[in-house]
């Protein structure tokens, strides 16, 4: 073949190829559009500054999910509900959604024994199935967060098959399914996370909200609740086994004051009201991304660590980093404001 | 358009459009199509390898469906988890634990978690089978009783009636792998290939999912789970769940006869829950699978048996099974299978069928047509033979020039002249010629610049002095009768030239010379004096033949637009009407190539050549004014070159698999059904041109050197004419062997000992 003719047949096969990568990219959904953040927000309903805190954040416009926690689980597959806080009326109007929790945090622990229970009990999980999505139904919610933690380890298989009934009945409504699981970072870990298969409840929740902030708890040593780089290992888990596009991150807006080896839980600005009251100088610890201080009290020494805006800015840059769907806030009440001006910011920061 | 041509360019062009959009496609649709459609969408997890397993992982649990499952011990407790979902399935028990020691993976065995009371599975492996499946079907019917069938993706694309009947008629569905592989010792990569092929194409085909699979050639015994952990992992990694059996009655071996006596039941009463392991094709009569499910159906009714499909009692199989949403790569990879496993045999049927109608329909025709033009009686012949010049052109032929006139001079019939164009030659030639000429005055010698053969040609053309003109080639030697016999055809005003017979006169050198002359004579013999006998011989051979000089000159002489410009120039004279006849009479010899390398450059001149000269004159094709030249001989010229083009890969992948699957002996059944044929041809050709029966002693190796010689050729003339590029005027080193003819009138003349280079003529009619 000579030059000129070679470089013809070159360049339309190039064109050619191009054309065609040029098509793929162009048809394919989801890569030519801007994906938006989804910020959740839990509302509890035993701090009255909820109803304020919701209020103030749907004002500031990021909050695009609400969950107030609505119901526990109880023996043989009924549920124990409250009314949800008449706040909740703004959320439809400012285009956010619902999905109530129902979750099995009772009496200051995870009850996981009484809701392996009800998974292993065919009618019973039939009968925890039908009431929720009633639920759902009847207040035309647009779907259910399901937090059941600390489940045995064997019982993940129930829990799979029960949540896959649940999306099924949920999305014959048009309603989705949330899921909240705890934190890991690898597949072998502490028995209390071992039902907790990433992979397959990726698979069957249309989104999964990690709760990226148990590092530390009442009755453990004082620390951080989210160190930074526990917090990066869960994401990196994570996004291995579940799409991004179903990933959210939870953030902490709390921590935890402990003396004689028992925590009592602060929400950020309890915290900051301590500090003031006792007349500490809260330090900032970078590694952790958290502030912590010290005091006594009683003859106690008094250890505190607490999240902030400050805190949650640099988990959400981690979020916005491996692009995930978004964030989940545990809680609305006393958190710094502050965290609601991130939704501008985060994200060109990441 | 040449095929050599500058306008090919455009097809060259289209053809590398064609070849990258393709690619792009395939760069698409193979990730698409061997992803698993188990894993609904999500990536192929990671997991542990082989070698981290272990030869023989720890065996816990009970049941039919297995797993590997990865150890985590938390306490005294320590739970299986399984290592590419991450989800925890069992926690062991203390004598599991001990069994377990301090292994890291465990195969685990599970299942039957909805069984109640006393169930019966039965499962029919390597399925469909178009005879045996729709029998059992039917006995299945009629006892009420559904099963399990573990069916490969081959068979389902095989067998769409029965795959339809089995799921219309509430049997359970599983996956048996793609072609029935053994993806213990498989590759990762053939096996996952074999799974999700499988599971596609079920899903195509019958709308059905079974994200489960049973692997070929297992055994429930724990040595044999151990040993095919490979495939365990590679159907768990993809989304599949491992099934197995728990009896094994061995119904294959009964069938086949390596088992004698009774096919075993099943310990009835002594096990609750039974899987059993039958086979509903896969070889061999499957009589006695039947006859044995319908003496167990009441056997295990009376024990309270319940007959189940395996979903029925495995929840997690009752997960992984019901109705598809067909995609179009399922369709995609359904209609490759088809494409694959039942196409093949079909067209190969097709193909075969054709080759042996064309191939015996017109080795009959022609043989009944050069018998007819041979009874023909008394044959027309020319009551005053014309007058005619003798013609060589010759370039670099000092070695044979002399030895070729003397055998011009000797000739019985007196020609009035010969002229010798010497076309440049380098050599002493124009010397030769002199000299002769000097003792001669019916030599002439003309001399030109060399130009090529085609000019040598036309200048001698013009400047002959007779009516008609005899070519012959500068190596080619005549018998005395020869030219006599030429001319002696020229019996009507119409006739515008005469082929002669062309010999292989080195026949006795070597096997390549040998067929040649086969060759040559079933061409000559049978082929070209039927198209003689229909007034369609398309090549007249420049080496032997007779030509009426004014057809010849209003034909515009020779061109060099082909490489066969003897074949186009008869083809010319076909157009302006002019009759072509044969003299099977006027013999000459010349010397065929010797090597397989030389064979093949003067082939491939002429194969190309040929097309060329039929593509200049296309317009001839299918034209009833040309009688059967255009109806019948110049389309199978272009059909004997277009149909071996498409198909020989095919052909020959299809006849590579045969040999593997089936033996030698089919395909040599072929070989020798195809040298039957042409063993017929060839005896009547030999008894027509008089020629020696020891011709036919190469008939059963005619196939064996014709078959891969014409794929050659064809594929090396497609690509010279996508690359664009014209082909040389190859030269063969000339050895001037001659073997000892009876018809030789003069005594050999002296062997010249040194190889003399020279134009490479075309010595007989035959299309490659």
């Amino acid at each position: 073949m000579t030059g000129p003719r070679s470089r013809t047949v070159l360049t339309a096969a190039i064109a050619a190829v191009m054309a065609a990568v040029a098509g793929l990219v162009l048809l394919h959904p989801g890569l030519a559009s801007e994906p938006r953040l989804t910020v959740a927000a839990a509302l509890p309903w035993w701090d009255p500054r909820g109803a304020a805190s919701l209020q103030a954040a749907v004002a500031m416009g990021p909050v695009t999910e609400v969950s107030p926690v609505w119901a526990n689980p109880t023996a043989g597959g009924g549920l124990d509900t409250v009314a949800l806080s008449p706040a909740v009326g703004l959320v439809d109007s400012n285009g956010a959604r619902l999905l109530p929790t129902v979750q099995n945090y009772v009496d200051r622990r995870w009850q996981g024994d009484l809701v392996a229970g009800i998974l292993a009990d065919p009618s019973a999980a039939e009968r925890h199935r039908r009431i929720i999505v009633a639920a759902v139904v009847d207040n035309d919610w647009a779907g259910v967060d399901v937090d059941y933690g600390e489940l045995p380890p064997t019982s993940g298989e129930a829990l799979i098959a029960f949540l896959t009934a649940l999306r099924d009945d949920l999305h014959a409504h048009d309603k989705v399914l949330s899921v909240t699981v705890p934190a890991r970072t690898a597949d072998e870990a502490r028995s209390e996370v071992l039902a907790y298969s990433y992979r397959l409840l990726g698979a069957v929740a249309d989104q999964l909200r990690v709760r990226a902030h148990y590092h530390a708890w009442d009755t453990s040593e004082p620390g951080p609740v989210a160190p930074l780089a526990w917090v990066q290992d869960i994401v990196r888990y994570a996004v291995e086994r579940v799409p991004r596009e179903k990933l959210m991150l939870g953030l902490a807006t709390y921590g935890y004051d402990w003396a004689g080896g028992r925590g009592v839980e602060l929400q950020t600005a309890d915290a900051v009201a301590l500090a003031r009251r006792v007349g500490a100088a809260p330090r900032w610890d970078a590694d952790a991304a958290a502030h912590t201080f010290r005091y006594e009290q009683g003859g106690e020494q008094h250890t505190v660590w607490y999240e902030d805006a400050r805190s949650a800015e640099a988990k959400w840059a981690v979020a916005v980093a491996a692009g995930l769907r978004g964030v989940a806030v545990w809680r609305l009440g006393g958190e710094d404001r502050g965290l609601w001006d991130l939704a501008e910011t985060a994200g060109e920061q990441a | 358009m040449d095929p050599s041509g500058r306008r090919w360019k455009r097809l060259r062009i289209a053809a590398t459009v064609i070849g990258g959009v393709l690619l792009i496609v395939l760069a698409v649709a193979v990730p698409a199509v061997t992803s698993s459609p188990a894993l609904a969408g999500a990536t192929t997890p990671e997991g542990p390898t082989v070698a981290e397993v272990g030869d023989a992982p720890p065996v816990i649990g009970e049941g039919v469906l297995v797993r590997v499952v990865k150890l985590l011990r938390d306490g005294a407790s320590v739970y299986g988890q399984d290592p590419f979902d991450g989800q925890v399935v069992t926690e062991l028990s203390a004598l599991e634990i001990d069994r377990a020691g301090d292994a890291e993976y465990a195969l685990q065995w599970y299942g039957y978690d909805q069984a109640a009371g006393r169930t019966i599975s039965l499962t029919f492996d390597d399925g469909p089978d178009p005879v045996y499946t729709p029998e059992l079907l039917d006995l299945l019917a009629e006892h009420d009783v559904t099963a399990t069938f573990f069916v490969t993706g081959e068979q389902v694309a095989k067998n769409p009636d029965v795959m339809r009947r089995i799921v219309r008629e509430g049997h359970a569905l599983g996956n048996h792998s793609l072609t029935h592989v053994d993806v213990g010792e498989a590759t990762p990569f053939r096996s996952g290939l074999e799974l999700v092929l499988s599971d596609r194409i079920m899903r195509a085909q019958t709308g059905w999912y079974a994200s489960f699979f049973r692997m070929p050639y297992e055994s429930f015994a724990s040595s044999s789970m151990q040993a095919d952990v490979r495939g365990i992992l590679r159907a768990q990694q993809l989304g599949y769940v491992v099934t197995s059996h728990d009896f094994d009655p061995k119904d294959w071996a009964y069938a086949s006869g390596e088992l004698t006596g009774d096919i075993p039941m099943p310990p009835l009463g002594v096990q609750d829950h039974v899987t059993l392991l039958l086979h509903d094709a896969g070889g061999g009569d499957r009589s006695r699978t039947l006859e044995y499910v319908e003496e167990l159906i009441p056997l295990a009714r009376d024990a309270g048996y319940t007959f189940t499909t395996m979903p029925q009692v495995h929840p997690q199989l009752a997960e992984r099974t019901g109705p598809a949403e067909v995609t179009g790569w399922d369709r995609a990879t359904l209609a490759l299978a088809q494409l694959v496993f039942v196409v093949p045999p079909v067209l190969l049927q097709g193909l075969l069928v054709l080759a042996l109608v064309t191939m015996g329909g017109l080795g009959v025709l022609y043989t009944v047509l050069a018998l007819l033009r041979a009874r023909r009686s008394p044959r027309r012949t020319a009551t005053e033979p014309l007058p005619a010049s003798v013609l060589v052109a010759a370039y670099n032929e000092e070695l044979v020039i002399r030895r070729t006139l003397q055998h011009v001079l000797a000739s019985a019939h007196a020609v009035a002249e010969i002229v010798v164009v010497d076309d440049g030659s380098t050599d002493g030639t124009a010397a030769v010629v002199r000299d002769m000429a000097a003792s001669e005055p019916r030599i002439r010698l003309l001399q030109q610049v060399n130009r090529g053969k085609w000019a040598a040609l036309n200048l001698g053309f013009e400047q002959a002095r007779q009516p008609v003109v005899v070519t012959l080639d500068a190596d080619t030697l005549i018998t005395p009768e020869t030219i006599g016999a030429l001319l002696a055809r020229f019996h009507s005003p119409r006739v515008g030239a005469v082929a002669g017979v062309i010999k292989v006169g080195n026949r006795s050198r070597n096997v390549l010379t040998r067929w040649q002359a086969l060759e040559y004579v079933t061409q000559i013999g049978v082929e070209r004096a039927a198209a003689a006998y229909l007034d369609a011989i398309a090549i007249v051979p420049g080496a032997c033949a007779a030509w009426r000089r004014t057809a010849v000159l209003e034909a515009g002489g020779y061109s060099e637009a082909t490489l066969a410009e003897d074949c186009d120039l008869t083809l010319t004279l076909h157009q302006h009407g002019w009759q072509i006849e044969q003299a099977e009479d006027a013999v000459a010899y010349t010397e065929a190539p010797e090597t397989a390398d030389a064979l093949v450059r003067q082939r491939v001149r002429w194969m190309f050549g040929t097309l060329q000269a039929v593509w200049r004159h296309r317009s001839m094709i299918l034209r009833p004014r040309y009688g059967w030249l255009g109806m019948l001989v110049l389309p199978m010229s272009a059909l004997a070159v277009l149909v071996p083009l498409l198909f020989t890969p095919f052909v020959t992948v299809v006849l590579l698999l045969m040999v593997v699957s089936g033996g030698l002996v089919p395909v040599l059944g072929y070989f020798a059904l195809f040298s039957i044929f042409y063993g017929l041809l060839a005896v009547v050709a030999v008894r027509l041109l008089d020629e020696r029966a020891a011709h036919l002693l190469m008939v059963p190796l005619y196939r064996v050197i014709f078959e891969p010689l014409r794929a050659y050729l064809i594929y090396s003339c497609l690509g010279s004419a996508l690359r664009g590029v014209r082909l040389g005027w190859n030269k063969l080193a000339r050895t001037a062997h001659m073997d000892a003819t009876p018809a030789e009138p003069l005594p050999a003349p002296a062997v010249p000992t040194v190889a003399a280079r020279q134009p490479v003529s075309r010595p007989t009619a035959v299309p490659a």
